[in-house]
């Protein structure tokens, strides 16, 4: 089992170094690492949907929970740049004269129904599962 | 059969000569290097620096270099090879910290780096690697791209690489 230290970095996120193996973990922390830095077992860390929800990370004592609403917050930003990438491209297509698919009203549908989704989800994995538009 | 030239504990300087057009560098008796037409081999011994500490000479090789993965934050899946590495901390989407295990003397030295976009297998593009807050023992990286509509866009790449000289 692996080890790593975590720590509350400026950002109200948690940071968490990963030891090359060259120094030992002890004199990582030292070095590497703020005061109040701790080791823990990687496997204690969030994983699985959490662990896609990187920013989304909160140290309490010497356990990483996901914070859902700050998880859901990133979720929608993704989804909103991706929205606009998309919105982007069918507008150059709309102006070369190319079909867009699916129509901009069922387009427009789907934004809403995701956004809704996104404001409904009570697990990351329910965040995880929407896609965003493409 | 070599011409060698070695540094005995014993006898001090001692040196063999033939014909066979190579030259090799003892250490009491331990070749460290051989000189030949093909070039000039260094044993597995290595190059070593006199200033293991500061990192000032041999300024043409790497003095740092590091190949991880920003997807994961397991100690086994995320450091894949290294060198004069003591850790990456990974700080936030795309945000990472490299510290060295030997500091350098001063935070003047360059840095080289590349990432893929998106993780294994999905890739289209590549990333650029920001380095930032340079200090002598440690450099900050943000890894992401610029794109067109939305702006600067930081993400987690699954292949990270820096090297660093000085």
């Amino acid at each position: 089992m692996s080890q790593v230290i975590i720590y509350s970095n400026l950002n109200g996120n948690v940071s968490v170094c990963v030891p090359t193996g060259e120094l030992d973990i002890q004199t990582v922390l030292q070095k590497d690492c703020p005061a109040g830095a701790i080791i823990v077992d990687d496997a204690t860390l969030p994983q699985g949907a959490d662990a896609q929800f990187f920013d989304a990370w909160k140290l309490n004592g010497s356990t990483v929970t996901v914070d859902l609403e700050k998880a859901r917050a990133d979720k929608l930003a993704q989804f909103n740049a991706a929205a606009v990438q998309v919105a982007q491209k069918r507008q150059l297509n709309t102006l070369a004269g190319i079909a867009n698919t699916p129509d901009d009203a069922t387009f427009t549908t789907e934004l809403t129904a995701g956004r809704a989704a996104i404001a409904a989800a009570t697990t990351t994995a329910e965040l995880v599962a929407i896609a965003n538009p493409v | 059969m070599t011409t060698t030239i070695n540094a005995s504990t014993i006898n001090g300087f001692v040196t063999t000569a033939d014909t066979s057009g190579q030259l090799a560098i003892q250490a009491n008796g331990t070749t460290v290097a051989t000189a030949q037409s093909t070039g000039l081999n260094i044993a597995s011994t290595g190059l070593v620096f006199s200033d293991s500490t500061t990192q000032t000479s041999g300024s043409g090789v790497a003095k740092a270099w590091v190949n991880f993965n920003g997807t994961a934050t397991s100690g086994s899946a995320t450091i894949r090879a290294f060198y004069n590495v003591s850790s990456v901390t990974i700080n936030g989407t795309g945000l990472y910290t490299v510290n060295f295990t030997n500091a350098f003397a001063d935070a003047n030295y360059t840095t080289v780096g590349g990432a893929s976009r998106y993780a294994y297998g999905t890739s289209s593009y590549g990333s650029n690697v920001h380095p930032e807050n340079i200090s002598s023992s440690q450099v900050y990286l943000q890894v992401g791209y610029e794109d067109t509509y939305s702006g600067p866009i930081a993400l987690n790449s699954y292949y990270v690489g820096i090297a660093v000289f000085r």
